[in-house]
């Protein structure tokens, strides 16, 4: 009877009836809500749809490549599927937020203004000192193997006059249209990875407009959050779109299976994923960053010190700059932001530009690539807090010109590079 | 709405405010990742107020890859259990207000670092969810493992729970 108490709890506090405490939050707060993941056994899954129909539970999400079902369930729902012999497991459908410390800091530019707070902003493009740290402006992408980049966030502010229109595509996942971003934070992302040059504006790591964007909407206006299955699946229609690397400035900490099986068969059909690692400045994992199949970003700043906000972990893989980043931002405008959500696009945008030179590498090759020519920084060696070091373009370049590509994928060990 | 209906809605926010500590009982143990870490963290428990006036329990806890206890080879303890509570949602101005939320057993401790390392002791609370066991049709738990003073002050850490945790409702009187 305890455990239906306790999903009654969720469900009603889910439900919007619930008033948040007065005092400090509590532990555990937000961990749960009323959706749940059923992970099928083998050969169940269409009997498990069944139950779940027959259980009068609603139905989210089918994440059929991996036979687990996302399901509001509630404690009569609960009691019906108790001991049901399709189930092989049911975990809490985690959420994951987006990555980013502290408010904007937005500039209302036009392309023939000048910026005197970051310098050099006159009648030819402003280089933003990480575009230029990771190599940016050492190297161009080759326009003739434009990679797709997917960025899963809050939308894309289509019609920014320093974003690129064409090549642009898109999902709307229920939570807005992906071609407009009433937040900002996707449209940061995206300027970063691909701002055009040329036009006065700031400029991104693929700044000629050759990449194809595919844009997933998970994030409505508000920010909000999504869950781990509703992620599964916006990250399976990046693949869907065609994307080579999938930019995930976002996270949470509770592992989910679904995730982790969902992400695993993604890596293994060549799909590049990169997540932040987080802004709590705690040793906490934090999903999907810290799934193997995922490489996990820092921040650091422009001195080079890692972000006193990155999480630091074993599985942090690679950093890039996440202080004071200026991007571009919805309405024509560019905004100043900070957070692991700004250092993995850095890298998403790294990996997209060295992979057009080689399109004939795997995945791996091209994660490796970038782990062996990091810069280090902070601490001598790989780090917990930035991992290999700071991604570098041109470096990464010359590294696959003289060693090649494999052409395979990673397994468990196999990828691990020390 | 109804007079009536919103009283109840008023009434529902306020039990869920409350979030008070009642009598309950917690057995198990089970894996979560590591601080940090590249190992599993491992723990036992069990804790039991069921009995009134009556507190029972212990707990041992072992992350040897806690990344911000590196340097004496993770944290290793063996606790007695202070106090115990189910958090519920019930109203009742008596019992202790919980730190854990809703649904979760929380668990007060006081420590004794059993790592050869590190001399000491301290206290720490635990947020136990037992929200299943794989091969049970059932729910998967979460747990949060928090050290506020002692040798170990600082560690946190939260995650979902392989394992066998079960929270278990007090015998009727």
């Amino acid at each position: 009877m305890m455990k239906l108490n306790k999903i009654a709890v969720a469900v009603t506090m889910a439900a919007g009836l619930s008033v948040l405490p007065v005092s400090a939050a509590k532990l555990g707060e937000n961990l749960m809500g009323d959706r749940f993941i059923i992970h099928a056994k083998s050969g169940q899954m269409e009997a498990l749809k069944q139950a779940l129909v027959d259980a009068g539970v609603t139905i989210n999400v089918e994440m059929n490549s991996i036979s687990a079902i996302s399901a509001t369930i509630n404690p009569s729902a609960y009691q019906a599927l108790r001991g049901n012999k399709n189930i092989a497991e049911i975990e809490i459908d985690a959420k994951r937020y987006f990555a980013t410390q502290g408010n904007p800091e937005v500039k209302s530019i036009a392309p023939e203004s000048h910026l005197d707070d970051y310098g050099n902003w006159g009648d030819t493009d402003f280089i933003p000192w990480g575009i230029e740290a990771v190599q940016g402006m050492e190297v161009s992408p080759d326009a003739n193997n434009p990679r797709t980049v997917c960025i899963v966030d809050t939308g894309y502010d289509l019609g920014h006059w320093d974003l690129q229109a064409e090549k642009v595509s898109g999902d709307s996942e229920g939570a807005g249209d992906w071609f407009e971003d009433g937040h900002g934070h996707g449209t940061h992302v995206a300027g970063t990875i691909a701002a055009k040059g040329g036009n006065s504006g700031v400029v991104g790591m693929i700044d000629d407009s050759s990449a194809n964007l595919h844009i997933v909407r998970v994030f409505d206006s508000g920010g909000g959050f999504v869950y781990a299955s509703d992620l599964v699946g916006a990250v399976n229609d990046c693949a869907a779109a065609g994307a080579h690397v999938v930019n995930m400035s976002l996270g949470g900490i509770l592992h989910t299976k679904a995730e982790a099986r969902g992400f695993e068969k993604l890596r293994k059909s060549g799909v590049l994923m990169i997540a932040a690692a987080g802004n709590d400045g705690n040793a906490t994992h934090n999903y999907p960053a810290s799934y193997d199949a995922v490489m996990s970003v820092g921040a650091v700043a422009r001195s080079l010190d890692v972000a006193s906000f990155t999480q630091y972990t074993s599985q942090v893989e690679i950093a890039g700059p996440g202080v004071n980043v200026i991007s571009t931002y919805p309405g024509g405008y560019h905004a100043v932001m900070a957070g692991t959500s700004m250092a993995t696009p850095h890298v998403v945008g790294t990996a997209a530009l060295v992979w057009s030179h080689f399109p004939q590498c795997s995945n791996w090759d091209i994660r490796n690539a970038l782990r062996q020519t990091a810069m280090d920084v902070g601490a001598a060696g790989k780090d917990y807090y930035s991992g290999y070091g700071m991604v570098q373009a041109k470096d990464a370049i010359d590294y696959l010109s003289a060693n090649g590509c494999s052409g395979q994928t990673c397994k468990g060990n196999e990828c691990k590079v020390d | 709405m109804s007079k009536r209906l919103l009283t109840i809605t008023t009434l529902t926010g306020a039990l869920i405010l409350a979030g008070c500590g009642q009598p309950g009982k917690v057995t198990g143990g089970g894996t979560m990742h590591s601080a940090g870490g590249s190992d599993k963290s491992v723990f036992t428990f069990h804790a039991d107020s069921c009995d009134e006036g009556q507190v029972k329990g212990s707990m041992n806890l072992h992350d040897s890859s806690a990344l911000d206890f590196e340097d004496v080879n993770g944290v290793k303890l063996k606790a007695d259990v202070d106090s115990t509570y189910f958090c519920s949602g019930d109203l009742d101005f008596d019992a202790p207000l919980c730190a854990c939320s809703e649904g979760f057993q929380e668990v007060n401790f006081t420590y004794q670092s059993t790592n050869p390392k590190t001399d000491g002791g301290g206290q720490g609370i635990a947020c136990l969810g037992d929200f299943g066991e794989k091969g049970n049709s059932d729910l998967k738990g979460a747990a949060i493992i928090s050290i506020s003073t002692g040798p170990y002050s600082g560690y946190y850490n939260v995650g979902t729970v392989s394992g066998n945790v079960q929270q278990h409702s007090c015998p009727a009187e």
